[in-house]
């Protein structure tokens, strides 16, 4: 069973704060190979995954070529554009195929989100000390 | 005041090797001088608090 220590990381408004990063790899289509990708916000917030455009251009030829869609968050008024793709991601060897926005930005943290995600696995965020998931 | 926003971080054996926010240069940059299989890419959030709820 996978588990991740929660990251210690800074807020301005509440310190040093610890929050559930846990570490995935993505199969990109231009190398032919898994990406490694560390310090995944586990968010059961998150409808879907996203990751940030620069992510993406390591993965598709064409980061573009997905579904345009439009994203919202809990800011009023605050969208973000967004391409769909169907990307393969592991988890400590189990792979699994989820539908994955790609930011049309830099400035976006990855995020693993529910939807054939985290929806998948038993996940048990300890006390905010752990991410354990469970195949 | 300095706004601090995001950065990548390479990691080489868990180790941070290159930093910055032009992540494809990098990638490739770290590809030549280490070997592949021990990178990994992190990406560096910039103070604040983190609220992430999306919806489509």
């Amino acid at each position: 069973m996978p588990s991740f220590d929660y990251k210690e990381q800074e807020s301005l408004i509440l310190g040093k704060i610890l929050r559930p990063l846990i570490d995935i790899e993505i199969f990109s289509e231009i190398e032919k190979d898994w990406i490694k990708i560390k310090e995944v916000l586990a968010d059961t917030g998150a409808d879907i995954s996203i990751i940030p455009k620069s992510t993406g251009e390591l993965i598709l030829h064409d980061v573009t070529k997905g579904k345009i869609q439009e994203i919202k968050g809990i800011v009023p008024f605050a969208r973000l554009i967004v391409y769909i793709h169907e990307l393969k991601f592991r988890i400590n060897g189990r792979e699994f195929e989820l539908p994955v926005a790609i930011a049309d930005s830099f400035d976006v943290p990855p995020i693993l989100g529910r939807v054939k995600g985290l929806d998948l696995f038993d996940v048990n965020f300890k006390k905010g000390q752990k991410v354990n998931i469970e195949f | 005041m300095e706004v601090k926003t995001y950065e990548y971080v390479i990691l080489m054996n868990d180790k941070p090797v290159a930093r910055g926010k032009n992540l494809k240069k990098m990638w490739e940059e770290a590809k030549k001088k280490y070997p592949r299989k021990s990178l990994a890419i992190k990406y560096e959030y910039p103070p604040g608090v983190l609220i992430a709820i999306i919806r489509l």
